[in-house]
């Protein structure tokens, strides 16, 4: 039986759409570029080879996107400079979520002196700039990826931390979880079962949405000649390389700025959707 | 006053039909209350009548209120009508509050845009209205809505109801969850409310509030009117086997479970 | 003697009320004891402490003072070990329907975790049998168990959360005016079901409620907590 839809329908239906649409974009988007860092080594030059007599070339003509001022290939330095961007803010968000989650879930369930030693951990944290950190760590180790990560770890999980210990507490309220104390179950399974459960959605979206600005926090350290040593290849110190040539090439700085903000951006969009989404 | 005909709804989605030929008058000045189980199909008669079933609802049928069809309403005109004649008291109070706002602003707030009250006498204006409602002003009237009891929810809403010149009010579920006192002062209030000339149309579980608000009544089950008729005549001599097992699970009169042959022979058969 | 499946001595409660500096004595010296198969009612109006009695009762919540004991042990003072072994006999029931179960998992699985943790050796099947029959004597039907909490009425989720009580083989259970935001038809139907199963399986109950006259169907003795003065 055919019905006709009111307006709230569909708007609900257009709003739907809309909002697979952007996901569909966003994966798509994602993949391409995974797909392009990935298969880098295979369909591109060597990153590190420099001819002299390429120096500054149109994209087309001998390389697929030019090359820099040292004759390398940009299309490939994009590769594997992608491939370190990606692996590096990877490694920082998963640490920033484990470390986040586990201390968040512990302040909530224990509480009491547990719960203000950590929160005041988490404002301690907070309180740092996570770029002078990174200059900071970096100065002391001598640089590195290392000192990256290790930096952009240390600013980064009090955010998780935060939103789980406030999830989780309100969950803890819920009678279902004092029915769950009741059976004697262990605090393991609660906080397993029950808890991580409410927590896990949230921390999903965040993390997407961390996952872009990770990106582009390592590029900008790149940028700042903090993190991989040149000529290690990376989408921020590209850019900082070609500054200098912005007037006679300007493709040099473009190339690898729009990728960034395509990447950030496409993140976003998966995020975005999955943030609004209603239980089932 | 308020007459529905022969009132269905559907539900585009799961293609069920909550509500089935419902038909009924509130006369004006009088209380008309709905009795039924949940999921019997009352909240969404009392929706319908307030324009607000959800999205996946459509209403069939006919519910004339002074002489206009509120089923076939444009936007504009549900406006127009809605909140200033039409006035529904919502069964969650918590949903209708804002949590961030300290209760005598929201009720101030409603004054001041509907009746136009000036800022400066606000304050004396509210003043007997909150202690018509035994809230004190000073006291009650500092609180957030979270830190209320429910009945105490409920009786800020009136108090905003109050400022909207409604004549024809919506009750839904006004004593769930309370208890016993708060029961009987809600009850009092909405008999209050009619003293004032205004109509009711009550929904509720509890056939207390029905013997107490008077009138006319009908009782629901599966998306039918079983049974209605005056209050007294319902209530004194059912007629109906359901509304006589109604009537008897009442905890003052035995709570006696309704005999499930009788639930299983008035339910129908579901649509295809 | 008589054997009490629980029994409170001389408690005492108070909280403290916020923004003022004083304390609200909820009760003093209260004194109670159920036993097994008995229905009592607890019976006061909204904020007399009957939900917190309960917690009391049920280990959830301290006393000021007084002493609580569950199958004539004394709580307090029994290690750590004792009271996880009899954790599971002293179960509670809550007002909301449905908050007894984590909305995103299915009743079943929420009840094959019951079982398995009484049973951990018990197979699928076996926990699946044991879940049949508890559900059937409550009326309840098989194929609501593949549903969330929030897809069931009021009252098949306030029976499943007696299901899932029952699992537990408790001696003593709290019911929170488990039938409150139900309909009387429903609410009927209900405490007729706890009155059943409370005298087959000769457990103790403590029905709280704010309906006296529900109280005076379903019980025969009944505690009435008044502010100030709690009488028996």
């Amino acid at each position: 039986m055919p019905q006709k839809l009111s307006d709230d329908q569909l708007e609900m239906a257009n709003v739907k759409q809309y909002e697979r649409l952007q996901r569909t974009i966003g994966l798509l988007l994602v993949s391409l570029i995974i797909l392009f860092v990935v298969t880098g080594p295979w369909i591109t030059p060597d990153p590190y080879q420099q001819n002299l007599s390429q120096v500054f070339a149109e994209p087309g003509t001998h390389y697929l996107l030019g090359a820099d001022h040292l004759g390398r290939s940009v299309a490939a330095r994009m590769a594997e400079g992608g491939r370190n961007t990606i692996y590096y803010s990877l490694l920082c968000v998963v640490g920033s979520v484990l470390a986040g989650v586990f201390l968040g879930l512990t302040a909530a369930w224990y509480g009491d002196l547990t719960d203000t030693l950590i929160m005041r951990l988490v404002d301690i944290t907070m309180a740092f700039p996570g770029i002078i950190l990174a200059l900071l760590i970096a100065g002391v180790t001598g640089g590195g990826p290392m000192a990256v990560i290790i930096a952009l770890m240390f600013t980064g999980w009090p955010e998780y931390c935060r939103i789980t210990r406030a999830i989780a507490m309100s969950t803890i309220s819920r009678p279902y979880v004092e029915s769950g104390i009741l059976a004697g179950f262990s605090s393991i399974f609660i906080l397993r079962k029950y808890i991580f459960a409410e927590v896990l959605p949230q921390i999903t979206v965040l993390a997407t949405l961390g996952f872009g600005r990770t990106v582009l926090n390592i590029s900008a350290l790149g940028f700042l000649g903090i993190g991989l040593a040149p000529p290690e290849p990376e989408w921020g110190a590209m850019i900082a390389e070609s500054l200098p040539y912005l007037r006679e090439s300007p493709n040099l700085v473009l190339i690898p700025a729009a990728t960034l903000s395509l990447t950030v951006f496409s993140f976003f969009l998966i995020a975005n959707p999955l943030s609004r989404k209603p239980r089932k | 006053m308020l007459r529905v005909s022969k009132l269905s709804i559907r539900s585009v989605i799961k293609r069920k039909q909550p509500v089935r030929g419902v038909s009924f008058s509130v006369q004006k000045g009088k209380a008309f209350t709905l009795v039924g189980e949940t999921g019997s199909g009352k909240t969404l008669v009392a929706q319908a009548v307030c324009g607000n079933l959800s999205g996946e609802l459509t209403a069939d049928g006919k519910i004339e209120y002074k002489g206009v069809d509120l089923v076939r309403l444009s936007r504009r005109e549900k406006r127009r009508l809605y909140g200033k004649e039409l006035f529904l008291l919502p069964q969650e109070p918590d949903s209708a509050l804002d949590p961030t706002m300290r209760v005598i602003s929201q009720v101030a707030e409603v004054f001041r845009y509907v009746r136009g009250y000036a800022v400066k006498d606000l304050h004396h204006r509210l003043a007997p209205i909150f202690s018509d409602l035994d809230l004190s002003l000073s006291e009650a009237g500092r609180l957030y809505p979270c830190q209320l009891s429910g009945g105490m929810k409920q009786r800020i809403l009136l108090a905003i109801s109050l400022a909207v010149p409604a004549g024809f009010i919506v009750v839904d579920e006004p004593t769930k969850g309370l208890d016993k006192l708060s029961r009987t002062s809600a009850v009092h209030r909405l008999s209050n409310l009619l003293e004032k000339g205004k109509t009711l149309l009550c929904i509720t579980h509890d056939l207390g509030v029905a013997r107490e608000l008077g009138g006319h009544m009908a009782v629901m089950y599966d998306g039918c009117i079983v049974e209605s008729g005056s209050v007294n005549h319902v209530l004194n001599s059912p007629r109906h086997p359901y509304t006589r097992g109604l009537i008897g699970a009442a905890p003052e009169n035995g709570m006696i479970p309704i005999d499930e042959e009788v639930l299983a022979a008035m339910k129908q058969p579901e649509k295809k | 003697m008589t054997f009490y499946c629980i029994r409170g001595e001389n408690l005492s409660k108070s909280y403290r009320v916020l923004g003022r500096n004083n304390q609200k004595q909820l009760y003093r010296d209260l004194s109670l004891a159920i036993r097994p198969g008995e229905l009592v009612g607890l019976f006061g109006q909204s904020g007399c402490g009957k939900s917190t009695l309960g917690d009391i009762l049920l280990g959830l919540k301290k006393p000021d003072r007084g002493d609580v004991f569950w199958n004539e042990i004394n709580i307090s003072q029994a290690g750590q070990k004792k009271r996880k072994e009899l954790r599971h006999f002293y179960q509670k029931i809550h007002q909301e329907p449905g908050s007894s179960f984590p909305p995103q998992q299915r009743i079943e699985d929420a009840l094959h975790d019951i079982v398995r943790l009484r049973q951990p050796d018990s197979d699928h099947d076996s926990c699946t049998n044991k879940i049949a029959s508890t559900i059937q004597e409550l009326h309840l039907e098989k194929e609501l168990l593949n549903r969330y909490p929030d897809q069931l009425s009021g009252g098949e989720i306030q029976r499943f959360a007696l299901a899932r009580v029952l699992l537990n083989n408790p001696v003593f259970l709290v019911a929170d005016e488990p039938t409150s935001r139900l309909d009387y038809s429903v609410q009927a139907k209900i405490i007729r079901l706890l009155m059943q199963i409370a005298a087959k399986n000769k457990m103790g109950v403590l029905l709280i409620s704010h309906d006296h006259a529900l109280l005076e169907v379903a019980c025969r003795r009944i505690v009435i907590l008044d502010q100030k003065h709690p009488e028996m």
